[in-house]
């Protein structure tokens, strides 16, 4: 495969090594016989990026501002949260336990009220009986 | 987390064992297992490049400093965000980006712009070969994705694969940014050097 125009935008990629075995050929051809593109690879490596220099105050300033800040690593937060889940977990036990006590004594209690209100329940039977056989006696007018 | 090293996985289940990019990721899981040293190895290994494209993007030495303190601050607090795709340094670069943009973002272009009008006098003018115009100036001129395209490329000697993770791109974006970024450079520098021509 040949080029019809340059492929500017291939020979960028291809001076960074970033194409394919078969296509870099064709580009590399291309710029041999071509006097325009071998002006712009010319160009792209004329010239270096400003590069700062390795700071070995760096790491100092690093610890500094970290001891200052005083940020944990990361794990701190974590660890913290693992020492205190046990002491979460008995809270919340604990809780769940006085609600179930607290219920249950409450219906004891509920119970022992209904009994005491109740009282025996086979006097109460006997007064239910004598209550409904009043209840059921037939009126002086309907024995005349 | 030493379940995390034990088991030889990060979290988001890639192997760090065995692969060429063992040297950062065996220093991370030592951090990450307590060695709290060990980041300082990290720090020291790229606080060179982090401020190199954190410089290129902000174009001020004292900020540029103060994004690159920032960026390693964060990533010690936050390491277990690292889930072991892609390198340890792009996700250094990655997060040293984040930073840059949100600091564009709260000065503003006017900044920005500002700085690209009054170069800091105490920068070494960094030169091309063939007139004595001033790489440093140029860069200004490109926008900032066409710019840290660049310098990740240029200065990092970050493969097209490692640029498209750590900026988020499509690898196809990658090579448009760099090559338009060269572009913009070389017809910068000849509009200089035809300026020098005729002021001389």
């Amino acid at each position: 495969m040949a080029y019809p125009d340059c492929p500017e935008d291939r020979i960028s990629v291809w001076l960074d090594g970033e194409l394919l075995q078969g296509e870099a050929g064709v580009v590399e051809t291309h710029v041999e016989g071509c006097a325009s593109c071998q002006e712009l690879v010319q160009a792209f490596g004329s010239r270096t990026l400003p590069r700062l220099e390795p700071d070995p105050s760096f790491i100092v300033r690093f610890r500094a501002r970290r001891d200052e800040q005083s940020i944990a690593p990361w794990w701190t937060w974590r660890q913290l949260a693992l020492r205190l889940l046990p002491l979460a977990v008995a809270v919340v036990g604990a809780a769940i336990l006085s609600i179930w006590i607290a219920a249950s004594s409450s219906e004891s209690a509920l119970q022992a009220l209904e009994l005491e209100a109740l009282g025996d329940p086979v006097a109460f039977d006997a007064e239910v009986e004598a209550v409904l056989s009043i209840a059921f006696e037939p009126f002086p007018s309907d024995i005349e | 987390m030493r379940l995390i090293s034990r088991a030889g996985t990060w979290k988001g289940g890639a192997r760090y064992a065995g692969s060429p990019m063992d040297a950062d990721r065996d220093v991370l899981a030592r951090y990450l297992d307590g060695d709290e040293k060990a980041f300082e190895e990290l720090v020291i290994r790229y606080e060179a490049g982090v401020r190199n494209l954190v410089y290129g993007l902000l174009r001020d030495r004292a900020l540029a400093e103060d994004v690159a303190q920032e960026t390693f601050l964060t990533a010690y607090r936050k390491a277990d965000t690292y889930r072991g795709e892609g390198t340890v340094r792009g996700w250094l670069f990655k997060i040293a980006i984040r930073r840059a943009h949100d600091e564009l973002r709260r000065r503003g272009r006017k900044a920005e712009v500002a700085l690209e009008e009054a170069p800091e006098p105490s920068e070494t003018p960094h030169v091309g070969l063939e007139a004595g115009w001033d790489v440093t100036e140029a860069l200004g001129a490109l926008s900032p994705d066409h710019r840290a395209a660049l310098m990740l490329k240029e200065i990092e000697g970050l493969s097209y694969q490692e640029i498209a993770e750590t900026m988020g791109w499509p690898i196809g974006t990658v090579g448009t940014h760099i090559h338009r970024a060269r572009i913009e450079l070389k017809a910068f520098m000849e509009e200089k050097a035809h300026g020098l021509s005729r002021l001389s």
